[in-house]
């Protein structure tokens, strides 16, 4: 049976990596992808293949780098802050703050030391391997987003530098029309931080070193503006 | 990061990474051509374009983490994700014109403005793509620079779906062959 998806993919494979799919095509493609390094392989390679093609020259005019208007001044704004209105913040927020009191701060950091060396970091820089690195990073703040009953559901590493890395324990797969989103928690804002899918592998993100916690939903494949589910599991944090 | 202009692409993404703009303008320096290119031949239109390169960069600097050296060159990846962008912006045109009961933006190819954006391939390139069948090179062109998808290929060629697919696969497959041994990459 697998046998026979996993043949039916593979006659997707150089459509997909042309973007020649439809949209529920592209999605059974990438769920398949996340378990068959194979597949994965061939992908990567029709990828590389396909960049070859793109056209060497033009008559365009490439507007120059400070034309773009490109947003860099706050480059820890990866998501825009939400401002819940009222009505719409779920009820679970309320009690973060109260919850906030009882619990133990988190060790300040300063500044995460950075290797300038970077053709060393360069070998490691794989998103796991990096968040490996981070969570064994003493200058870390390192998080366990915990369920009510104090399952650990995942890890959380926060370099001083608004870097954050996600990393799965033991996370239950959710349907494909479903998808965790992980939340910066700051006062009576919910930030989006990542939209991590509905079978989670090691993440990146960025967040504002100021927050105080994580939380983490379920919510519909793609993610929403603004959490609208109880949190499956939290973390807190206060710097000393 | 001292020397960007010598520094490797994956070394910028990291400097990316610790919000090093200068890293970042170096990228775009050298690739953001390749990405306006791409993107302007499949959306005929170098307007959408810059658009599309904006949407680039912006996607680098706030989630550097999206480029994996493990998972292709940084060329690639960000050639990925302009012609993703591309395709969109073609086909929510193709939605609002139909809706509108207006002509097929893919009919753009041949607007005055798809004649001035037609763009120079490499010969390595050329010579590549001379290595296929009339077939796979249709289809490769009409599903990649004309952000159709393979269903529509099929009905414009004519074709079975599942030839379409077949051709493209094998396709890709006959031109990686050919520029490996042309000694032809991504790599920065």
């Amino acid at each position: 049976m697998r046998t026979s998806q996993h043949e039916r993919i593979q006659e997707l494979l150089g459509v997909y990596a042309a973007d020649a799919v439809e949209p529920s095509e592209a999605k059974e493609v990438e769920r398949h992808l996340q378990t068959c390094a194979e597949c994965q392989a061939e992908v990567t390679e029709h990828r590389e293949t396909l960049a070859l093609l793109a056209p060497a020259k033009s008559q365009l005019r490439l507007p120059a780098f400070n034309e773009l208007g490109l947003d860099l001044s706050t480059p820890l704004a990866s998501v825009t802050p939400l401002r819940a209105p009222k009505r719409t913040v779920p009820a679970w927020t309320m009690s973060v703050a109260a919850a906030l009191v009882f619990l133990v701060a988190a060790v300040a950091v300063t500044q995460a030391r950075r290797a300038d060396d970077l053709s060393t970091q360069l070998a490691r820089s794989s998103t796991a391997a990096v968040a490996a690195q981070a969570l064994a990073d003493p200058a870390a703040r390192r998080l366990t987003l915990e369920t009510e009953s104090g399952e650990a559901l995942a890890d959380v590493a926060l370099l001083a530098d608004g870097r954050g890395y996600l990393v799965p324990r033991d996370l239950p797969e959710l349907s494909a029309d479903q998808t965790y989103q992980l939340w910066a928690l700051k006062g009576p804002e919910r930030t989006s931080l990542v939209v991590a899918g509905s079978r989670p592998e090691v993440l990146a993100f960025r967040a504002s070193p100021d927050i105080d916690g994580l939380a983490l939903t379920q919510e519909v494949a793609g993610g929403v503006p603004q959490p609208t589910k109880n949190p499956v599991a939290v973390a807190f944090l206060r710097a000393a | 990061m001292p020397d960007r202009q010598a520094a490797s692409d994956a070394a910028l993404m990291l400097a990316v990474g610790r919000s090093d703009q200068e890293a970042l303008e170096e990228i775009y320096r050298r690739h953001a051509g390749s990405v306006l290119n791409l993107a302007a031949r499949v959306a005929g239109s170098s307007a959408l374009a810059e658009e599309v390169v904006q949407d680039v960069f912006t996607t680098v600097w706030k989630s550097p983490a999206t480029f994996d050296p493990a998972k292709g060159s940084l060329r690639t990846l960000l050639l990925s994700i302009g012609h993703r962008r591309a395709v969109d912006v073609v086909r929510s045109e193709v939605s609002r014109k139909r809706r509108e009961g207006g002509t097929d933006v893919h009919s753009q190819s041949g607007s005055a403005e798809g004649e001035v954006l037609q763009m120079l391939q490499a010969q390595h390139v050329q010579q590549a793509m001379g290595a296929l069948s009339d077939g796979e090179r249709r289809a490769i062109e009409l599903a990649y620079f004309g952000g159709h998808t393979y269903r529509e290929v099929a009905q414009i060629l004519d074709e079975p779906e599942g030839t379409v697919k077949t051709r493209i696969r094998a396709g890709l497959r006959r031109l990686r062959t050919e520029m490996v041994n042309a000694g032809v990459n991504n790599e920065n």
